[in-house]
């Protein structure tokens, strides 16, 4: 571990444990250090930007009531990712229960021209759809290595099963996203 | 070619492989086509997941703010929950001391009796030690057994209870040890199952397995 990150590991230990105290710029702090990450994860999770962001605060708040619970020490990123891919579960069976469609959601990029911006919207789409289509612990490992970046171990240790399980899982949902893609990607895939 | 490698070609992919494995696994992507292939088709799928968009969320600012207004109050245990840690680590401890003093008070109390009956102590430790009339197993044993008992059997019998071997309460002895012995099996199991519940109250109430 570089100095930098030993230095930014040691202060964000600092602020989950005045979080623990009841600190709650603290935890904003916190908050703001790890929004990008966990509404990431529950977007590819749930695929709805609307239901990501709604499952990105039901997390937040379920780690702010949880917090004692927090081992210092270990990983405050698996921690809330997997809080977090609880949370967009819980948010999507809500949401099926009350019939709403769930295809997957963009906004639209100003920037990018009509056609070009139809394209990418219909392949991220596509992408978005087939992540979908897998199981949800298929989904989850997948969505925790390829969006939240954590090492196998620490999808392990998030997920509670042995890291030979996540190997075999990965292995199953890339292999299963590629036959999903293929049609639609062609020679990309 | 023979030994592919395609099971391990995600943990390659995700640099999960330990070096031996790794050059293993390097070395036969380098004859081998089909896992080629195969690894090739697995980065273009993690490429195009890291590259697929996503759309604009919230400002993390207008997320916090709005986060702050949903935040419940939280209530503090922290200083209770250490008192209630603390006591609860102490168990253990108290019966182990608890053991440890009862054992010592038998072993010199038993001792001090054959000292004494070898007259190897003063009045004062003999005050201490047991008294001298025969113990009540020794009364109950040939009560029961005296007229099938013969004399060398008996003259064993006495002495062993001048010798002070079974003078000792054997079964308040036992007791206290299985009382014990009892009490820390039964902290055990709390400690046990609270540790079980804990890890299943933490972070959320089901895993994905």
């Amino acid at each position: 571990m570089d100095a930098i990150a030993a230095q930014k590991m040691e202060a964000e230990t600092a602020m989950t444990a005045r979080a623990q105290q009841g600190d709650r710029e603290a935890f904003t702090e916190l908050v703001r250090s790890h929004y990008t990450g966990v509404v990431n994860v529950v977007y590819r999770m749930c695929g709805d930007a609307r239901l990501a962001e709604d499952a990105a605060q039901e997390t937040f708040i379920k780690a702010w009531l949880n917090l004692a619970s927090f081992r210092t020490g270990t990983s405050m990123r698996s921690w809330l990712y997997r809080i977090g891919v609880n949370a967009a579960l819980d948010v999507l069976r809500r949401e099926r229960g009350a019939g709403a469609s769930l295809e997957p959601t963009w906004l639209a990029d100003p920037a990018a021209g009509p056609e070009a911006a139809l394209l990418k919207r219909e392949r991220s789409a596509a992408v978005q759809r087939a992540i979908l289509s897998l199981t949800e612990a298929n989904r989850a490992i997948l969505v925790l290595r390829e969006y939240g970046g954590l090492s196998y171990a620490e999808i392990a240790a998030a997920l509670d099963i042995p890291a030979g399980t996540v190997m075999s899982r990965l292995n199953y949902a890339r292999t299963r996203l590629r036959e999903i893609l293929t049609p639609e990607f062609g020679e990309q895939i | 070619m023979n030994g592919h490698v395609l099971d391990c070609l995600g943990a390659y992919l995700d640099g999960e492989l330990n070096s031996y494995r790794r050059k293993s696994v390097e070395a036969h992507l380098k004859e081998c086509v089909i896992c080629r292939s195969e690894f090739e088709g697995l980065q273009r799928v993690s490429q195009l997941l890291q590259t697929a968009p996503a759309p604009e969320f919230l400002p993390v600012e207008q997320f916090t703010g709005r986060l702050a207004l949903q935040l419940p109050r939280r209530e503090f245990t922290e200083k209770p929950a250490k008192r209630v840690s603390l006591l609860w680590w102490l168990v253990p401890v108290v019966l182990l001391i608890a053991w440890f003093f009862i054992q010592t008070v038998l072993s010199v109390n038993g001792v001090i009796t054959v000292m004494s009956q070898a007259n190897l102590v003063e009045d004062t430790a003999r005050f201490f030690s047991q008294s001298s009339s025969p113990s009540l197993w020794f009364i109950a044993v040939i009560d029961l057994f005296g007229s099938s008992l013969d004399g060398t059997q008996i003259s064993a019998l006495m002495f062993l209870d001048r010798l002070g071997a079974l003078r000792a309460d054997v079964f308040g002895q036992f007791i206290w040890q299985a009382a014990v012995a009892l009490l820390y099996l039964a902290w055990l199991a709390v400690w046990w199952i609270r540790s079980g519940s804990r890890q299943i109250k933490m972070n959320g109430s089901r895993s994905l397995s």
